[in-house]
């Protein structure tokens, strides 16, 4: 490619990747104030009135005179707005306000589940990684073979599987058949084999076909012929021409696949009575819990916009050709 | 420039490869789509298939194992498994439909809208479209229904407004390319107005794409409303739906395995035929996929 002749040129017309990050995590407020904005206006048009709500979650006789009370205290009888604003100044002071039915700070509380949840994804994404490396290197080093059609079967499978039903079908083998694992709960390693394979069945089969398929098209460029002709083995072919460049595909989805781990351990702790935030929501939203949900959401866009910015961030840093000022082919655009 | 060089490298080290023949690709089509027609049949027919009730409560005959009378067994409250699944069929299928139908609305209108206003209003609504597909669908469609409160309603709207974005795109680029073409020009400089220009000569063509491209994600929504309401999201517990009995049923896994492993097998299969029509649309619209996703 031309633009690497000149490295003068070429600095200037990269964007350093500190003001990158600067960049993304000064656009985070404004999302959140967006996201917030949305909810709110959502939450108090949508069915269904907050007061009655915190009576029945109280067990408060929905008395007119209570149901009064309830509004001037929630501050429901102001204008939206000012609702709103109340809100949002409270927020900033991170007070998202009370559950309605522990009574105890929201943000107290989902942060106390918190951990748990991102444990079970964080060990969810490695397992991602590792084995979608492996079942696409497999599949595309043998393209149209054997390993490959074997994987790609597998892969089939894998995005067609409900994750909870596997949960349960492994339950049902490797905990009351077998006892080899624990059914169920949060502790050492080996409560964590059981969800984590759960919920990584599905990425994994999504990242091993578009790794095989990113390798393939590699592996047909010219440097890599030209390494070929060069007498460069097989495995130095793959390792060192066309890995790298097949791996970078799988680095942008790996931001995706966060976002699907995150949406299947919600699923995954309520079989497994892992203490982590889905269950809390769950429960909250079948209680219509305005400001756990609230305060739930919030922390939601923000852990899945941090994960996504380090993914993008460690991307910029292998690929510098991701931070040109100038619009060009993005990398990878010929996979995507 | 990287479609040459593959092709390139697969006349090269294609010479002793095995490929999939493609009588094999057209194999698994089929079976996919009389999979899906199976299970059409299966929603359509299920009061006249089953002698029971999904919902009638027989207590003595709870828990029963599979016989002639129950072919599957019968659940905690002594209902027929079968026959709750069949009924389940029809509001899986029942659902991905009303999804279907709002996702082909949603992005029709705001692909269209896209591609005919152009300039600011393009630029904001593909905005739009490439926030809601970067949002993960899942979480997203769950704290939906937590602003709209629980109930099929709800995890229907969930799951459209989580999937519509990359259906609003294909629309605006049909849109963009259909506007070129000579005959619509023709028509322009005839007078037609916009309206009419769209009603006539957009609109078929685009609405059997659009319906031939929403397969593609069948499978997945399938898979989406199954954990909604398999979280309690959706439907209330009475009714047979398949998320529901694998949750009424999670007491009874150490005895009662069952009760788990049908209504999950019926997941699978019918979101295993999706994926298998899916695959097919794809093999044969790949170029055209991809010059719409580039």
């Amino acid at each position: 490619m031309s633009e690497a002749a000149s490295p003068a040129l070429t600095r200037r017309r990269f964007e350093p990747l500190w003001r990158l990050a600067g960049r993304r995590l000064a656009l985070i407020p404004l999302l959140m104030l967006i996201v917030s904005l949305a909810m709110f206006v959502l939450l108090h048009l949508g069915r269904g009135d907050p007061a009655l709500d915190y009576l029945r979650l109280s067990g408060i006789a929905p008395s007119e005179q209570a149901v009064a009370t309830v509004r001037h205290q929630l501050g429901l009888d102001l204008p939206l707005w000012q609702q709103y604003g109340q809100w949002l100044w409270n927020a900033l002071h991170l007070d998202f306000g009370t559950s309605y039915i522990t009574g105890r700070p929201v943000l107290l509380e989902l942060l106390n589940y918190l951990p748990a949840t991102l444990w079970l994804v964080a060990v969810a994404f490695c397992v991602t990684v590792v084995f979608s490396v492996l079942l696409g290197v497999i599949a595309g080093s043998y393209p149209e073979r054997l390993p490959d059609h074997l994987v790609r079967a597998v892969a089939f499978l894998g995005v067609s599987l409900p994750n909870f039903w596997l949960a349960f079908l492994m339950v049902l083998v490797f905990s009351i058949w077998l006892k080899w694992l624990p059914p169920m709960g949060y502790g050492g390693p080996s409560h964590f084999v059981l969800p984590a394979i759960a919920i990584s069945v599905m990425t994994i089969s999504i990242n091993a076909r578009l790794l095989r398929t990113s390798l393939v098209e590699v592996a047909g460029q010219r440097h890599v012929h030209y390494a070929r002709l060069r007498g460069l083995s097989p495995s130095r072919r793959l390792r060192a021409h066309i890995l790298p460049h097949a791996l970078l595909p799988l680095l942008t989805a790996s931001g995706m696949a966060i976002g699907e781990l995150i949406g299947g351990a919600f699923v995954i702790e309520n079989i497994f009575a892992w203490p982590g935030v889905g269950r809390f929501a769950v429960e909250a939203i079948h209680n219509r819990d305005f400001p756990v949900l609230m305060c739930f959401t919030l922390l939601m866009t923000l852990v899945y916009v941090l994960a996504n910015l380090s993914v993008d961030l460690v991307h910029a840093w292998i690929d510098p050709r991701v931070r040109r000022r100038t619009q060009g082919p993005a990398p990878g655009g010929e996979h995507a | 420039m990287s479609e040459a060089n593959v092709s390139e490298s697969s006349s090269s080290t294609s010479h002793k490869a095995w490929r999939m023949p493609l009588w094999c690709r057209t194999v698994t089509t089929v079976i996919g789509l009389m999979l899906v027609v199976v299970l059409v049949g299966v929603a359509l027919l299920a009061p006249v298939l089953s002698p029971y009730d999904p919902n009638a409560v027989d207590v003595v005959h709870r828990l029963s194992p599979m016989s002639a009378e129950h072919w599957l067994g019968t659940d905690g409250l002594g209902r027929d498994v079968l026959t709750r699944l069949m009924f389940g069929a029809r509001l899986s299928l029942g659902t991905v439909a009303a999804i279907l139908a709002l996702v082909f609305a949603i992005g029709l209108l705001i692909g269209s809208l896209a591609g005919l206003a152009g300039g600011r209003v393009d630029q904001y609504l593909m905005r739009g479209a490439d926030l809601f597909l970067t949002l993960p669908t899942f979480v997203t469609a769950m704290c939906l229904i937590g602003v709209l409160g629980p109930g099929m309603g709800s995890v229907i709207i969930a799951v459209a407004v989580t999937h519509w974005a990359w259906y609003a795109r294909v629309v605006r680029v049909l849109v963009m390319s259909i506007r070129e073409r000579d005959y619509v020009q023709a028509s322009i400089m005839c007078g037609a107005s916009r309206w009419a220009v769209f009603r006539h000569h957009m609109l078929p063509s685009i609405s059997a794409q659009m319906l031939i491209l929403l397969t593609l994600d069948l499978g997945h929504m399938m898979l989406h409303v199954a954990a909604l309401s398999f979280l309690g999201l959706g439907v209330s517990p009475p009714t047979a739906e398949w998320g529901v009995m694998i949750s009424d049923a999670r007491e009874l896994i150490w005895t009662q395995p069952g009760l788990i492993i049908w209504p999950g097998l019926a997941i699978f299969a019918s979101v295993t035929a999706f994926n298998l029509l899916s695959d097919g649309v794809r093999d044969r619209l790949d170029p055209a996929l991809k010059e719409m996703h580039g």
